[in-house]
């Protein structure tokens, strides 16, 4: 009996395959078991010490393999942390002694050891606790089984789950056909990312999708957000027709428009830029003909390890995505995390409201040693190619000042120990609070450029949370009241003179591209897969066409879709 | 019972793959053997486990003493000496 759900969006494209359904792992205390005599909870203990200790050193063995040898040793270390004596001692005590459960034993084993070694002002015994909590994540996982992973998707498959960390969608890198989840908006980090990889992709299904067996035959169209459980013949006949005709069109497309500036109608011109997350994706951008990167997310460094990276590996990776982009402008945003992407070697405090607390520049602000380091790191490559700087998560004329002080800082520092470098960077701005967008005048006296963050200023602006799918649908990013924000960051940048851009998720939609064209936006980044698209849009409306069509677009008041 | 007082003069300090290594290295002896970190001065004498060399959290220039206690305690040190004084044979050395 074909099944038909409908989705908040996700990736543009066709999947036919089957279903992989994929469970995070458990939260901790859903596994207590009541009333386990300690001998047995003591040997499930040593069996999970066992198993993740194992796995740590397969990790190890991966890494040292990929020629990361410092994050080896540190998988190995952890692999004898996994056993270390006084872990094993405590459990042991509060098992046996106090007839704790076995999970409530762990976690307060796992607390005391790390209250042994954190707490003093020394970040580098703070990252020695993040050892300790990996350790003990890692137990965790033997004890309770974290699932299936992803690395063990069959290819083809289309990948369903109730949603995907950042980290477990990069997983999905190679042969997975699509992936569906039942949580999400459009603009979560799973629906960017599956653009970015150019994988199909529905979010925010709604917990029917996990109702779905593993292996049922689906059928997922990204483009439409829907997907289909258990097709008729005629359907899977008709979507597979589909699948082959779009892609022979999007392969023409990019061969097409690969050479071709990004311009309107009447040659006004409009830069169709790139997203990038990796150095790699540089390739894939210019395969698609950007013209530029217009961000550059750095945070890839910073995300799924036990230690911030270095400023040579730093230094490595920004160097490297400008020598693919070859003398064409990259924009690098500055560490953009916050309390919703915790980071083990980060003292982050829980925030009741991760969206409003510190993230992105306030994150460096209270951590000026890893923002130094990356300015460094920054100003070092920035001798290889045409690097801008961007802040994220400014909101005031101080934050910015402040973000340029530290720049300067690191540059003299450069300058003082004789590394080379290049001080003039420039030095500009997201546009993603609605504070900055109407005090963009004052902003653009002292920054070089703008880029609107659509995601983030759609999400402040209406106030709706753009990881809950429904809010995402019923507040979108192309309200009058985003554009006019953007429009009035648009007047404040012509006047200054600055170069704006716009690199969010509307940028990426050909129908909202032609608006920010005719807002005065100079240059849309999107995901690689986009600018085709894009491109072939744009050449269809004049500047004065666009501009019409975006005061329109500003005035209305009642959306067809609601 | 006998002592030592070593450098620690590579890169990544007592962490990762050098703490490993330091671990698996008294593993191989019989002797009992303690580490106290000199340079914090709030550090407490503590087994060579995980844990004890979490705790101590020696970097690069700080000294470190080690005891040991037992038949081998000479050839443990002599061993320990040698690991310490090559940088955990590290290359890149800052």
């Amino acid at each position: 009996m074909s099944l038909q759900l409908k989705g908040a969006g996700g990736a543009p494209g066709i999947a036919i395959g089957r279903a992989f359904c994929f469970q995070a792992e458990p939260a901790p205390g859903m596994h207590a078991q009541i009333g386990e005599r300690p001998d047995a909870a003591m040997e499930r203990f040593t069996a999970a010490q066992a198993a993740a200790a194992a796995r740590l050193n397969a990790l190890a063995e991966q890494q040292r393999a990929d020629g990361f040898e410092q994050e080896a040793g540190i998988f190995e270390f952890q692999a004898l942390l996994v056993e270390d004596p006084a872990l094993t001692g405590e459990v042991a005590r509060l098992v046996r002694e106090e007839g704790q459960p076995l999970d409530a034993a762990l976690s307060a084993a796992v607390a005391l050891v790390r209250a042994s070694i954190a707490g003093i002002d020394d970040a580098y015994l703070r990252e020695r606790a993040a050892d300790v909590d990996a350790v003990g994540k890692e137990i965790r996982k033997a004890l309770y089984g974290a699932g299936p992973s992803l690395a063990a998707v069959p290819a083809g498959a289309i990948v369903v789950a109730p949603d995907l960390t950042p980290a477990e969608t990069a997983e999905l890198r190679g042969g997975v056909a699509g992936f569906a989840t039942a949580y999400g908006g459009a603009t979560g980090h799973t629906a960017i990312l599956a653009r970015a990889m150019g994988i199909p992709a529905v979010v925010g299904l709604g917990a029917d999708a996990l109702a779905i067996a593993d292996g049922t035959e689906l059928i997922l169209d990204g483009s439409e957000s829907l997907l289909i459980a258990e097709p008729t013949p005629e359907q899977r006949a008709a979507y597979a027709q589909r699948a082959s005709a779009e892609s022979t069109l999007s392969q023409q497309r990019r061969l097409a428009f690969r050479d071709q500036a990004g311009r309107l109608a009447d040659g006004h011109a409009v830069g169709v830029w790139a997203n990038i997350g990796r150095p790699d994706e540089a390739r894939a951008a210019l395969d698609n003909g950007a013209e530029g990167v217009g961000l550059f997310r750095s945070e890839f460094l910073f995300l799924d390890r036990t230690a911030a990276p270095s400023e040579d590996e730093q230094f490595a990776a920004y160097r490297a995505a400008l020598e693919i982009m070859a003398g064409r402008p990259v924009v690098i945003r500055t560490l953009d995390i916050g309390g919703d992407k915790p980071v083990p070697y980060i003292d982050m405090p829980r925030e009741a409201n991760p969206f409003l607390g510190v993230r992105g520049l306030r994150l460096c602000m209270r951590r000026p040693d890893l923002f130094a380091t990356q300015l460094r790191a920054l100003l070092r490559a920035a001798a290889h190619g045409d690097l801008w700087i961007m802040l994220p998560m400014v909101a005031t004329l101080d934050d910015l000042r402040w973000g340029r002080a530290q720049l300067h800082a690191a540059a003299d520092a450069l300058a003082a120990e004789g590394v080379a470098h290049r001080a003039d960077a420039c030095l500009g701005i997201m546009i993603e609070t609605p504070a900055a967008a109407v005090t963009a005048d004052l902003l653009a006296r002292e920054a070089a450029f703008f880029s609107i963050g659509s995601n983030d200023l759609t999400q402040y602006a209406m106030a709706a949370d753009r990881g809950q799918a429904d809010l995402a649908t019923r507040y979108p990013h192309d309200s009058p009241a985003v554009l006019r924000l953007i429009a009035q960051a648009a007047e404040a940048a012509k006047r200054a003179g600055i170069p704006l851009g716009v690199c969010g998720e509307l940028a990426g939609v050909p129908e909202a591209a032609v608006l920010l064209a005719g807002l005065g936006v100079n240059e849309l980044s999107m995901a690689p897969a986009a600018i085709p698209i894009v491109k072939e849009r744009l050449r269809q409306v004049s500047f004065e066409q666009a501009g019409e069509m975006a005061r329109e677009a500003m005035q209305l008041l009642i959306r067809s879709n609601v | 019972m006998a002592e030592i007082v070593l450098t620690v003069n590579n890169k990544e300090g007592l962490h990762a793959r050098p703490a490993k290594d330091f671990i698996n290295k008294v593993r191989e002896f019989k002797s009992k053997v303690t580490i106290q970190n000199l340079s914090r001065p709030e550090s407490k004498e503590v087994a060579v486990t995980p844990v004890g060399l979490l705790n101590i959290a020696a970097r690069q220039g700080h000294a470190i003493r080690v005891r040991a206690e037992g038949a081998d305690e000479a050839e443990v040190l002599a061993a320990l000496k040698q690991l310490v004084d090559n940088n955990f044979g590290e290359r890149d050395q800052a």
